[in-house]
């Protein structure tokens, strides 16, 4: 497997590096298609009926769980599974650590366009110091050498691993397909402050600076590695972002400070009331008809409940423990309880922008939200990306 | 060098009820790897020989590996081993394994 990536810190891959890659994302693909249709096919044919003999309704994602726990398909499914998310952290840290001195010289940039601040002060929250996020050993903060960035370039490489081209080149098409998504929907609408919050290494920050040019860009997050290589990756892209350490539960910012506060896959790791300290901060350092938007997991309340279970596997298995609370929230509620109008509340679900292309794309968005298995759901068929938001006015 | 650890906090999910399948197919999806990575390379070696105009079967049965070969290729024989038993070995690193075998020979 050739890498996508292009900036100056791509990995250098030999070709046993790309062997184990693409073996590695043959592998997930297999999993998520082959095998979970066949647990689809066996919980309908097999396990469902025997279930609802025995008084299991199978009507919530936590009684399918029940149903199929015990079942030969699903173990095998979860622990294939399972190998296969270790897999994709392993196969890319043996390249990283390989190719660390060479990386190093290219992590310290020098600023061209963008900035890098980090403040040691910043305390690391138990949501990410104290688990293996994801299943990768150390989670995302963790440092083993002097200014560290090796987590950041383990994340780099293992999404594009992970999602088997599914992100898009250069892992954006979450940030592009969100940025153009306003930018199409809301054409008055010229932002000149964009904020994102939990930005890891910037792969869905650096769309909205490309989106919207004229708009400067600040992509916070509390851990310094991700920040030292994301700094150094959009330096080597060319695109101007301010990356700075900071916890979104308390931010920095003054009262009306952004026009955009965003957030991409990140809510869902968190614990319930550090989300709603979020929001709550986002609103506040949101200027008056500014706007806030979310692309997340879309809410169980939209969903089947074989999806929510099949959604939710990464709740008891994928080390995200706030993962199914998120989703058991209402979404609406989350945002008026963070001061935001009931009435502002949007949500949309959206085709990947850069896979159908800005026309199809342009079509999709005057349709009706659709709600099935492919949204939100990593799948080698296509995933469809759900978002929320409101403006504050 | 390893400088990221391979090793998860916390007790590894088991879905099998008899000990160690879970840890039989990770060890065999991770040995699958290292043969396809390996089946790839022999592969493009092909490949390049062709391009060079050599018969590989015949110039892989006539060669002597050097005694520097053999220990190079003990070490990969090694590294793959650890790879592969990862999941039964109880450090999960393979690079603290090693040290502890080297400490072993050592005091030996």
């Amino acid at each position: 497997m050739n890498s996508n990536i292009t900036h100056d810190l791509a990995v250098p891959l030999n070709q046993e590096d790309k062997a184990k890659r693409a073996f590695v994302s043959a592998l997930r693909v297999h999993v998520l298609q082959h095998m979970s249709n066949s647990m689809k096919s066996r919980y309908e044919d097999y396990v469902k009926p025997k279930a609802k003999k025995r008084g299991n309704a199978c009507e919530t994602p936590e009684q399918i769980h029940k149903a199929l726990k015990s079942d030969f398909v699903f173990k095998a499914y979860s622990s294939a599974r399972t190998t296969a998310q270790e897999m994709v952290f392993d196969v890319v840290s043996d390249s990283v650590d390989r190719e660390f001195e060479t990386l190093k010289a290219n992590v310290k940039p020098v600023a061209k366009k963008g900035s890098l601040t980090l403040d040691d002060t910043v305390e690391i929250p138990k949501s990410v110091s104290e688990i293996d996020v994801h299943l990768a050993p150390g989670s995302y903060h963790a440092e083993y050498a002097e200014e560290d960035f090796a987590t950041g370039a383990v994340y780099d490489n293992a999404i594009e691993v992970f999602s088997f081209g599914q992100f898009g080149k250069d892992s954006d098409d979450i940030g592009m397909t969100l940025s153009n998504y306003v930018r199409l929907k809301f054409p008055e609408f010229k932002p000149a402050k964009i904020l994102d919050a939990g930005c890891t290494i910037g792969h869905n920050t650096l769309p909205w600076a490309q989106t919207f040019p004229d708009a400067e860009v600040t992509a916070i997050d509390v851990a310094a590695p991700v920040l030292r290589y994301g700094h150094a990756r959009a330096e080597s892209m060319g695109v101007p972002v301010h990356f700075r350490q900071m916890d979104a539960t308390a931010m920095k910012f003054e009262d009306n400070t952004f026009d955009v506060v965003f957030s991409s896959m990140f809510l869902h790791e968190l614990p319930l009331k550090d989300i709603q300290t979020y929001l709550k901060e986002a609103h506040r350092v949101l200027k008056p008809g500014g706007l806030l938007w979310q692309m997340e997991l879309p809410p169980m309340n939209q969903m089947p409940a074989y999806d929510n279970f099949y959604l939710n596997w990464d709740t008891y298995y994928n080390n995200e423990p706030f993962y199914g609370t998120f989703r058991r929230q209402d979404y609406r509620k989350l945002l008026t309880d963070a001061g935001f109008g009931a009435d502002e509340f949007m949500e949309a679900t959206m085709p990947r922008y850069t896979f159908v292309g800005e026309e199809a794309y342009k079509e999709a968005l005057s349709g009706d939200n659709t709600f099935d298995t492919l949204t939100g759901r990593m799948d080698p068929n296509g995933t469809r990306w759900y978002g929320f938001g409101a403006w504050k006015r | 060098m390893r400088r990221i650890p391979r090793k998860r906090r916390g007790e590894r999910n088991r879905f099998f009820q008899a000990e160690g399948v879970d840890e039989l197919l990770s060890a065999l999806l991770r040995l699958s790897a290292e043969l396809s990575a390996l089946k790839d390379r022999v592969y493009i070696a092909e490949k390049v020989l062709e391009q060079q105009g050599l018969n590989m079967s015949d110039a892989i049965e006539a060669y002597e590996l050097s005694t520097e070969q053999e220990s190079e290729l003990a070490a990969n024989r090694q590294r793959m081993i650890e790879t592969v038993l990862a999941q039964f070995d109880n450090s999960g690193d393979v690079d603290a394994m090693t040290d502890e075998n080297s400490k072993i020979e050592a005091a030996a």
